[in-house]
């Protein structure tokens, strides 16, 4: 959450204003998509749920834009967090420092 | 840095006076702004964005858009498809985040630019000076070997195998480290960006820099029609508006970029009679295949992007791998949920590559009050057949290369695993709206033109019919140039301060 609120905190107000609505529809919407009985997108069990994302994704109008721009948003935070990374092996911070040293011992007195 | 006022140090409103105002620290901005300084010219620099030096620069990608990218990197060009775009916005500007490829103007272009337009002096002899002078002052060349990253060799093996013609990047850097962190800020300062280049020399040369300052307008004498300095103000962190500044100057340079020119000159009350300003957007759109491949390929340990693929320029079409941060792949891949994830889990066994297209289309910059700048780009039916030829090319390619599967940048599309299936796909028509685009050059939407009624600007970047008032960016360009736009770029920044110094007296600065 620390991650998506920054993220949040450095797009332009028009656009928080927007995403904001853009969250409340995607999970209030859902109650109107049959198979979720009434509930909301939060309260579905996965399977209902990403039927309902695709129900989305499939529309011609700008639904399907806004999950896309959504879930980028979403999974863009997530994938930042240092123990996810780790998880899928990127871990950049050694390689960096390597590198920089590497540089510096083959190059040093030409830069 | 001496001449480097943040937002920190406004406490209240600031009114300047100068030779020459600046707006934009970019490859643009900060060329004009070391060219006159260093001239002798009093030069006032702002810069929207904020001042990051390289030590602050880590491989955090949210980190790096929330502090050096416009509205987190989150730019869309509105149409069907949509376009993503991304802008710099930061002391250096784009240089800072972009991959640092340096590549003259092909001579096919400048010929084009000067025979549609009837621009003087800007044929391949004539530039040839300043792309030296660029090339030798930010140390542009190939990489060094051992820097290059398994992705970026796969892809290259593969096509040469296929007979295509590579070529090795040129890039602006003094031994790059291969850290792959072009796109967050280079964390050792190889990568030659205006941050430590054309930054410092303006400086060291008696310039002086605002960062965190915002342009209002650029304001016109009452009489002359002629620009006589800026308005702006202050940026607090957050976005909170501060202090305001006005800065008097005998010439003005407005260097914000292909987006951000074109709305500060229409919020300024300019609109040429022609009603070109911010149309004739050109964005090299770019698609990204990914391959997933048996063998682990890590592409993050090498440099951001070594090798083009040049065998298709004919058509329009560029080629190239280029590493994605994982929160960058995830971002863009069209999947979800358990789906994503599972992906994912493959990150070090994906190579990301695919195609950049000089682009027939055209899109315009619209600034409403209230809103900002609007963009908007629809993709003709042409540029959407070469994006899709271009995938096409990228995905067999990869699978030359080894991959055992391949996931197209179309939404809905299934996951490829044979150059066989990807022929079978392929015999259908991909619509032009499941296209996912993405662009990092913009260009276009003050082009030049010797004839008022077709561009907004003359050959020097001057501003039609606006005396002092002169464009130093992409906006500039009278169309697509096919590959990346930064040395174009500089060239013709510098191009318009040598003009603009041998007309000092006319101008007095």
């Amino acid at each position: 959450m620390r991650e998506f609120g920054l993220m949040l905190g450095s797009l332009p107000p028009a656009a928080r204003k927007a995403l904001a609505v853009a969250l409340a529809a995607v999970e209030q919407g859902a109650r109107l998509y049959p198979a979720a009985r009434g509930r909301r997108f939060t309260r579905l069990d996965d399977r209902t749920a990403a039927a309902y994302v695709r129900a989305l994704l499939s529309r011609p109008d700008p639904a399907a834009e806004l999950v896309r721009r959504l879930k980028s948003v979403f999974v863009m935070c997530y994938y930042e967090l240092p123990e996810v990374q780790r998880e899928i092996g990127y871990d950049p911070d050694p390689f960096i420092a390597a590198v920089s040293r590497r540089r510096l011992e083959r190059y040093g007195t030409e830069l | 840095m001496r001449g480097l006022t943040t937002q920190d140090g406004i406490g209240g409103e600031l009114s300047l006076e100068c030779g020459a105002v600046v707006v934009g620290s970019g490859a643009g901005g900060a060329t004009v702004a070391a060219e006159l300084a260093e001239a002798g010219v009093d030069v006032v620099m702002l810069e929207e964005g904020g001042y990051h030096p390289t030590e602050s620069f880590t491989a955090g990608t949210g980190r790096a858009l929330r502090t050096l990218y416009r509205d987190g990197g989150g730019g869309m060009a509105i149409g069907r498809p949509s376009v993503l775009y991304a802008e710099g916005r930061c002391v250096g500007g784009s240089t800072v985040v972009n991959g640092g490829m340096s590549w003259r103007t092909p001579a096919r272009v400048l010929q084009r630019w000067a025979e549609q337009e009837g621009l003087r002096a800007i044929g391949e002899r004539d530039l040839a000076p300043y792309f030296e002078a660029i090339e030798s002052r930010l140390s542009v060349g190939p990489q060094d070997p051992e820097t290059v990253g398994r992705d970026s060799e796969l892809f290259r093996d593969a096509a040469r195998a296929r007979g295509w013609a590579v070529v090795a990047n040129r890039r602006n850097q003094r031994h790059c480290a291969g850290t792959n962190n072009c796109s967050s800020g280079c964390p050792t300062g190889a990568k030659q960006s205006m941050l430590v280049t054309s930054v410092p020399r303006a400086l060291a040369a008696g310039a002086r820099l605002f960062a965190d300052v915002r342009v209002d307008r650029v304001v016109l004498g009452r009489d002359t029609r002629a620009a006589i300095g800026v308005t702006g103000h202050v940026v607090r962190p957050g976005g909170g508006r501060g202090p305001g500044l006005t800065v008097r100057a005998r010439a003005v340079v407005v260097a914000g970029g292909a987006i951000q020119t074109p709305a500060l000159l229409a919020r300024s009350g300019l609109r040429p009679a022609a009603g070109q300003l911010g149309r004739n957007l050109s964005v090299h759109p770019n698609a990204v295949v990914t391959a997933f491949f048996a063998e682990e390929v890590a592409g993050w340990q090498g440099v951001h992007q070594a090798f083009q693929v040049r065998e298709f320029t004919r058509e329009g079409l560029l080629l190239s791998a280029t590493n994605l941060t994982p929160s960058m792949l995830a971002g863009i891949l069209p999947v979800y949920g358990a789906e994503l994830g599972s992906l994912m889990g493959d990150y070090n066994r994906v190579i990301t590559a695919g195609p950049l297209v000089s682009d027939t289309g055209t899109g315009r910059v619209r600034y409403l009050p209230g809103v900002g700048p609007q963009v908007f780009y629809q993709l003709t039916e042409r540029d959407a057949a070469r994006v899709v030829r271009g995938v096409e090319l990228t995905a067999k390619a990869l699978f030359t290369a080894g991959a055992r599967r391949v996931l197209l940048p179309f939404e809905g599309a299934p996951m490829v695993h044979s150059p066989g299936e990807l022929g079978r796909l392929l015999a259908r028509p991909v619509p032009r709206r499941a296209l996912q685009l993405f662009s990092i050059h913009l260009m276009g939407t003050a082009r030049m033109s010797a004839d008022p009624r077709r561009g907004v600007t003359g050959s020097f970047g001057e501003f039609h019919g606006v005396p002092g008032l002169v464009v130093a960016d992409a906006s500039l360009f009278p169309g697509p140039i096919g590959i990346n736009p930064m040395e174009t770029v500089i060239a013709l920044a510098m191009r318009n301060a040598r003009r603009l110094l041998d007309r000092r007296d006319a101008y007095g600065i």
